[in-house]
């Protein structure tokens, strides 16, 4: 267990070129001792290249890492006392479950009593017990991948767990145990897990800090919550959320309220020193309700498509040329073509050059 | 399609099929049932008695079946042991790998019968240079080819100079298909290079390696040139039909 800085690092695959490109731009950052860490983005953002640092698969291109402010960036992954988690699970085929979860402690000289006494309470944990005399290969390949993250977690003393799309093979069902069963071990052991994937109710459900990132680029970090309804750029809003945060060109009316083509939308943020020049407004599908008794950031729109998802009901409308999406309540009937929505000032929120105001 | 379209489809591969691969094993078998002498030189059904020859009075077929088994087995073992060594070395990030990989390849390339003449002229027993460097080091001359024993590790030590480039070859064009990941996971699991060969690359290569041994078994058990020219000088043959070897 360990606090790990990551101070002032960026990465580059062909650092010889004259123009190289960054897989990672320079970032620093911090990681508490015991935390749960999601690293969000699309494919080819630069995810895996940062655990990879991490973990020393990678050594950065410029930068250092502290473990406990202690200097590891050249130091191998071995050395590092890390444990990692692939996408696809990896094992030691010619072993037993057992063994393959003995082989971290057995490779670290452990003491036969202690690498048993580790061994079961893992497996106990991750639901492997039965399988212990097993030959590893014959097992399916949600288990193979329990036994990888039995691995990750047989170490007490492992600075952190870093994984990789852990849980792209297993099925749902299992999927969503095995998130809960990696929070009880992160509060129980007080594990630092850090957590890539592609899938944000993934990230959502499992960390208490999510890092996004785009295009090398580290564009947000923060809560759920935070993510979700102050989504800092305009790439948050979009990837964050099913559906994507309704965005819109605006014009800027007076310091506190924009404009929608013709409609005043007011705002809770000060517009004053903006300049007119690529103003985005944001606004997610769950904030946008059907208009009650509210007499203003009333839009008129014309109903396109409604769907039903079970629990909520989709709308899709237009106004103008604008497509607004709307999450309502699965009881409201809808009996016209038109209809107002209503924007809640608090949870507009507006853009210059992409970035949030 | 039409039934019998298929069959006139099938035809022309079946009747390739059936000439090249299915006849022969068929006349091969009925021809071991047979017998022959001048007075019907015919092939005369005798039933299984020359399996029963075989079996009950043929020293010299068992002879060469066991000699032919330690040629080819032992051949196999010590190529597939250099080889896997070979690869191990240039697979990893070492200098001038490319460089390597061509010159490890360069026996396969020549003519076996050529090379093995030059193996022999190499290992003349009072003109080759090898007798020679091991006089200059005190070791008496080496009867390399005369000695019944001696000649049969000649042998093994030509076909192992020849053909372990091809059990390098296959092994590391292996090596180079394997997934990085197991070896990450090794690395991170903290284990030593001999657990990470023994653990890791080892198991993944078995597949690669059973393929890799049974072709060159069987290549190798149908040994027949290096074993020839190594001996053909004293064999009654040696002046008059020498240009047999443009055979091979």
């Amino acid at each position: 267990m360990a606090k790990i800085d990551l101070s002032n690092i960026s990465h580059t695959y062909n650092p010889k070129d004259l123009e190289p490109t960054y897989a990672l731009n320079p970032f620093s950052m911090t990681w508490e001792n015991g935390k749960r860490y999601a690293i969000l983005g699309p494919s080819g953002c630069g995810k895996t290249t940062m655990l990879n640092i991490v973990s020393g698969l990678i050594k950065p291109t410029q930068g250092r890492i502290l473990f406990d402010n202690e200097d590891v960036t050249s130091q191998k992954t071995e050395n590092r006392n890390i444990s990692q988690v692939f996408q696809f699970p990896v094992i030691y085929n010619t072993m037993s479950v057992y063994d393959n979860l003995a082989f971290p402690l057995k490779c670290r000289d452990f003491e036969k009593n202690k690498i048993e006494e580790r061994v079961q309470s893992v497996s106990e944990t991750l639901n492997l017990s039965s399988f212990l005399k097993m030959p590893a290969r014959k097992l399916t390949a949600d288990q193979k991948q329990l036994i990888s993250l039995g691995r990750g977690l047989v170490r007490e003393d492992v600075a952190a767990v870093l994984m990789d799309e852990p849980l792209t093979v297993i099925d749902p069902d299992l999927k969503f145990r095995l998130r809960r069963n990696l929070k009880e071990i992160n509060e129980e052991y007080k594990t630092t897990l850090v957590y890539v994937t592609h899938d944000q109710n993934e990230a959502m459900t499992f960390a208490d800090n999510i890092i996004v990132m785009d295009q090398g680029e580290i564009v947000q970090v923060g809560l759920p919550k935070d993510l979700f309804e102050r989504p800092k750029t305009t790439f948050v809003g979009y990837f964050i959320g099913s559906p994507a945060m309704n965005l819109f060109e605006i014009q800027l009316h007076t310091d506190n309220s924009v404009k929608i083509n013709d409609t005043t939308i007011k705002t809770n943020t000060n517009l004053s020193k903006l300049k007119n020049n690529n103003i985005k407004l944001g606004i997610r599908s769950e904030f946008v309700k059907v208009a009650k008794d509210e007499s203003e950031n009333l839009v008129e729109v014309n109903i396109q498509k409604i769907e039903d998802f079970g629990n909520f009901k989709l709308l899709t409308t237009k106004m103008g040329q604008l497509t607004i999406k709307s999450k309502i309540n699965r009881e409201i009937e809808i009996a016209n073509d038109k209809v107002k929505l209503h924007f809640p000032p608090e949870k507009c929120c507006v853009y210059q050059n992409n970035k949030l105001i | 399609m039409n039934f019998k379209h298929k069959y006139v489809f099938l035809f022309p591969g079946l009747f390739v099929l059936i000439g090249i691969l299915i006849f022969p094993i068929i006349f091969t078998i009925r021809l071991s049932l047979s017998g022959w002498n001048s007075y019907t030189p015919e092939m005369n059904f005798i039933g299984i008695t020359n399996y029963i020859r075989l079996f009950t009075d043929d020293p010299r077929f068992w002879e060469s079946f066991f000699r032919l088994s330690f040629l080819s087995v032992t051949t196999v073992i010590l190529q597939y042991i250099i080889g896997f060594a070979l690869a191990l070395i240039v697979w990893r990030e070492i200098k001038f790998k490319r460089f390597f990989r061509v010159i490890f390849l360069i026996p396969m390339m020549t003519t076996p019968v050529i090379m093995t003449v030059i193996w022999r002229t190499f290992f003349h027993e009072s003109l080759g240079p090898v007798n020679d460097l091991l006089g200059n080091l005190g070791v008496k001359p080496i009867l390399w080819l005369s000695d019944p024993v001696i000649a049969k590790f000649t042998v093994i030590i030509v076909e192992v100079w020849q053909w372990t480039p091809f059990m390098f070859l296959l092994l590391l064009a292996g090596l180079l298909s394997l997934p990085k990941e197991p070896f990450l996971a090794a690395a991170i699991d903290g284990a030593s290079p001999f657990r990470k060969f023994v653990y890791v690359t080892f198991p993944l290569m078995a597949p690669i390696s059973i393929g890799a041994i049974i072709i060159r078994l069987i290549e190798a058990s149908k040994i027949m040139d290096t074993v020839f020219c190594i001996n053909f000088w004293r064999t009654r043959y040696s002046n008059r039909n020498f240009k047999f070897l443009y055979l091979y």
